[in-house]
């Protein structure tokens, strides 16, 4: 029952920072030289609203107003951001009066959450296994090229990695589809791009996590009772070592579920990144704080998971 | 009995169907091209000006056709609209609409659909219309039924049959049917839109009376569109067409998943033009409805007051060099608003390139070589500016005149620095200026250029004045008091001297189109007069406090009229007069004169144009009647009606 009560309460306390968020990031636009607040951001793409009288402008603020729920004091417009928001329900975003934030992302998230999810999994089955190469061939050239690749992995901008894939892969071999998110073959690209970065740093935590395993006194013990090399890496070593590795998997994942913008674009991948990236440079101001709103709130929650994980991975960890 | 008749219907359709296939006997004819990504498909919205209505999936009573010798590309060319009349003051618009129009689901198109569209854009339902990007802030009672003041019905428009639409104005428009081309000019389908407010504008809902009706849209990847078998009218033979927002276009289009790509950058362009097989499939075009340059500060530093410092620092541009080295030939030099080949642009003069004669100015201006200038501010935004850094590098080796760059986030500059019309924050020095039309209309044809008389054209100690009223005229919003005549006292006596003064610029502006507009009925002394009888007529605390802050703002606006009026140069009263003899006839003839007043507004120097930029695509080799959109949100493509896939 620890583990319900535990769980309980750390909803709780993600409910409170969740709110402690929201607050700040109004506080800080609020404070932002600028107005996030006001029709300024039609007046700059009008440049015609000079033409206007102040009256007919003032009908214009008006309508706008009434539309966003700005026509009420600050406080309130948190207070009200924030009883939707739990429903969510976000209302509609500057850059589209159409339809509500909560549809836009309905539509977009499970295409995100699928190429988090498969680019997340391809780097663990490559980044894991590469890294446990590495740490057993130490300081020889194997393990000084698994090293190379993937810190050239880390390096090389992710969709450098894409463009150059496409150009292969699409202009000259054309074996894949330059684009699009339907077929397993328009996903072969983007999935390995976003895998890229998460894989080379899942490689080196594991290399040397499993480093620091190996020379620990417990796997000395297991060798002298006669384990094999196998048997004491698998059972011993590889599972104790995991730990800091799925604790830079959490993170990691979360900020993928928030999209990867210029990956989206690249591929046309109908994801999240696209609609959140302009949110804060078009002062579009409701989208800039539901995407505030769900990246801390993916980035809690997966926080909690892995401290969930943690507890399986290793039976010491006790919830209090 | 039924069922033999259902049979019977049903065997016909089927036959039909089968010979139609059998007589064309080909393919589908199916169309990829890039496209802005969309929010959605509610034409009154600014944000869906591309997906316009002219030509592809709605179209109203006036579209674009394509014609390459015209401004923008396009001409204007009746399309549910047969004839029109319009009243001597050109205010009363009478249009017979043609009868063979249908909507996708067969209904006819009848002047009762564009009444209750336009009623329905007017009305508070649309609390968020930008009613700056349309021709319904011209209608009668418009601003009032907005405000909700005034019932939808009080509408200037009315179906005086099913076939005839009447539109009347507020102030007399002679380029209403340019107006009546774009997006928020266009019917919708009454029924679907009641039966669905939020969701009638979806793919598969959707009742269109356009060529072309949206089937499927993924946000963020793509739209669908297929032929509307109901259209009557003129269109090319493609019956699919996929938009795809965003990818690597160039690289789409080789591996033929796009019929056409822009090229986005010097290094595609290279790459384009030295391909054997891309490089014939090249085309370009200038986005002649642009121009890009710069613009001072509009900030309160008495060093703008300079002429010869703003037309110095304006002559020492190599903007050939600029297009050469920095633009890498994706652009023209440009020393005036409108390009040469252009019927405006060929009746300008540009502004040379001559740094003798740029020296000189600068020694007269009181800065010989540079001496004793202080560092000027160049606002950009985003990841530094190529064409900032060469305009920069120019001055201080042409004039040795120091400048340096200021990066600022881009909300803030596009707001507060670019395009209010003072920003007090703001040091001596500049911004970057890209003007565009959003559409054809008149206005629109100075490009923005006319923000010079009214915001820059005059000293600068009248810019703070006219700055400071504007923020006294918000204030006056949430005055209290005016609860007793003394309050009045002060407005009264402004009001008359005031009045004085007015009475005099009436009697002495020779331009009588200004005038008029000065003494149309209301006059701002009307307005007042009558909120202080209404005032004295009051009941309540509440309503006496609201007319006299209504009061004291007709007050303020005189009062930055007249400090306008009065201190700006002559030659800002002159380009503003210019502006009222072009927007006062029809488009043709105001294309004729329209450069009277765009040379008086680049002859002071505050808005400087450098280049213009073009427009490069690849392009299928079969496709024809591609149309480049060069607006505002160009470049792209759009109307997609005139699409021809060859066999």
């Amino acid at each position: 029952m620890g583990l319900l009560k535990y769980i309980l309460r750390r909803l709780f306390t993600i409910f409170v920072s969740i709110i402690v968020v929201i607050i700040i990031t109004y506080v800080l636009m609020w404070l932002a030289p600028g107005d996030f607040f006001n029709i300024a951001q039609f007046q700059a793409s009008a440049g015609k609203i000079a033409t206007l009288t102040p009256e007919q402008l003032q009908v214009l603020i008006k309508g706008f107003e009434e539309k966003y729920g700005l026509n009420v004091p600050l406080w309130k417009q948190i207070w009200n951001y924030l009883k939707d928001a739990f429903r969510f329900k976000f209302g509609p975003s500057f850059s589209n009066p159409n339809e509500p934030i909560e549809v836009q992302i309905a539509r977009r998230f499970p295409v995100t959450a699928t190429l988090a999810i498969l680019a997340m999994a391809l780097a663990v089955v490559v980044g894991i296994p590469l890294g446990v190469i590495a740490a057993l061939k130490r300081n020889t050239w194997v393990d000084y090229v698994t090293m190379f690749i993937s810190m050239i992995g880390s390096i090389i901008p992710a969709y450098l990695i894409g463009v150059i894939m496409v150009i292969i892969f699409s202009v000259y071999l054309r074996w894949l589809p330059t684009s699009g998110w339907e077929t397993p073959k328009q996903m072969i690209m983007p999935v390995i791009t976003v895998a890229v970065g998460p894989m080379a740093i899942i490689a080196r935590f594991t290399r040397s996590s499993l480093l620091d395993v190996l020379s620990q006194d417990y796997i000395r013990t297991a060798y002298a009772k006669g384990g094999t090399d196998r048997a004491v890496i698998m059972r011993h070593a590889l599972r104790n070592s995991l730990l800091p590795v799925v604790t830079v998997i959490g993170p990691q994942l979360a900020f993928l579920f928030t999209g990867t913008v210029w990956i989206e674009n690249l591929f046309r991948v109908p994801g999240l990144g696209q609609l959140f990236v302009n949110a804060a440079s078009m002062r579009d101001y409701p989208l800039l704080v539901t995407s505030t709103f769900i990246l801390s709130l993916s980035v809690m929650l997966m926080n909690l998971l892995v401290d969930i994980i943690y507890a399986f991975l290793d039976p010491r960890i006790k919830y209090q | 009995m039924r069922s033999k008749k259902g049979l019977i219907i049903l065997f016909v359709l089927v036959s039909v169907l089968l010979l139609s296939g059998v007589i064309n006997g080909q393919k589908e004819k199916v169309v990829s091209l890039p496209f802005w990504d969309t929010p959605g498909l509610v034409p009154y919205y600014w944000q869906a000006q591309h997906i316009l209505a002219q030509g592809t999936i709605f179209e109203g009573l006036y579209g674009y056709a394509p014609d390459p010798k015209s401004l923008g590309g396009v001409k204007v060319v009746p399309v549910i609209a047969q004839s029109y009349k319009v009243s001597k003051d050109y205010k009363v618009w009478t249009f017979k609409l043609r009868k063979d129009k249908k909507w996708s689901n067969g209904d006819p198109v009848t002047a009762k659909d564009f009444e209750w569209s336009f009623k329905y854009y007017a009305s508070p339902k649309i609390p968020d219309l930008p009613a700056w990007a349309g021709p319904l802030q011209f209608f009668e009672n418009f601003w009032a039924v907005k405000s909700g003041a005034v019932d939808p019905d009080k509408l200037g428009v009315k179906a005086l049959d099913d076939y005839t639409l009447e539109i009347r104005l507020s102030t007399p428009r002679y380029d209403m049917k340019e107006w009546l081309c774009v997006a928020q000019a266009v019917p919708i389908h009454r029924k679907t839109v009641e039966a669905d407010p939020q969701n009638w504008w979806r793919p598969g809902k959707i009742v269109v009376n356009g060529p072309y009706i949206p089937v499927s849209w993924t946000p963020g990847k793509d739209m669908v569109l297929v032929k509307n078998p109901n259209y009557v009218g003129e269109r090319g033979n493609v019956d699919r067409i996929v938009l795809k927002f965003g990818g690597l276009g160039i690289q789409q289009y080789q591996a033929g998943e796009l019929d056409a790509a822009l090229i986005n950058n010097v290094a595609e362009y290279r790459y384009v033009t030295s391909d054997p097989k891309l490089s014939k499939e090249f085309h370009e075009d200038v986005m002649d409805c642009f121009w890009n340059g710069y613009q001072w500060s509009r900030g309160f530093d008495p060093i703008m007051d300079n002429e010869k410092l703003r037309k110095a620092l304006a002559m020492a541009i190599d903007r050939e060099k600029l297009c050469k080295d920095v633009l890498g030939g994706r652009a023209l030099p440009l020393n005036k608003y409108w390009p040469d080949g252009n019927p405006i642009g060929d009746k300008l003069k540009g502004i040379p390139f001559d740094v003798n004669q740029a020296k000189k100015l600068l020694a007269e201006a009181g800065y010989p070589n540079g001496k004793g200038l202080k560092t000027l501010v160049f606002y950009i935004t985003g990841g530094g500016d190529p064409v900032v850094e060469f305009i920069v590098d120019q001055w201080k080796k042409n004039l040795g005149v120091n400048v340096i760059i200021e990066n600022i986030e881009s909300g803030l500059y596009w707001n507060s620095y670019v395009w209010p019309s003072f920003s007090p924050d703001a040091k001596a020095g500049f911004t970057v200026m890209g003007a565009p039309m959003n559409n054809l209309e008149i206005g629109a044809l100075f490009k923005n250029s006319d923000h010079t008389p009214w915001f820059f054209d005059f000293p600068t100690s009248a810019r703070k004045r006219y700055y400071e009223l504007q923020q006294e005229q918000d204030a006056w919003l949430r005055k209290d008091g005016g609860l007793t005549e003394a309050d009045w006292k002060p407005l009264l006596e402004k009001r008359n001297t005031l009045y004085e003064t007015y009475k005099k610029i009436v009697s002495t502006e020779p331009e009588k189109l200004w005038v008029a507009e000065l003494t149309k009925s209301p006059t701002w002394y009307e307005r007042f007069d009558e909120l202080y009888e209404k005032w004295k007529a009051a009941k309540t605390n509440a309503d006496k406090t609201n007319y006299w802050r209504l009061a004291g703002r007709e007050i303020v606006g005189q009062e930055i009229f007249q400090n306008w009026y009065l201190n700006m140069t002559e030659r800002a009263r002159n380009a503003i007069r210019w502006r009222y003899r072009a927007v006062n006839r029809p488009f043709s003839e105001a294309v004729k004169i329209v450069h009277y007043g765009l040379q008086l507004m680049q002859d002071a120097y505050y808005m400087v144009p450098v280049y213009l930029a073009k427009a490069q695509w690849v392009q299928n080799p079969k496709l024809e009647g591609l149309m480049l959109y060069k607006f505002s949100w160009g470049p792209g493509f759009f109307n997609f009606k005139w699409l021809n896939l060859k066999d």
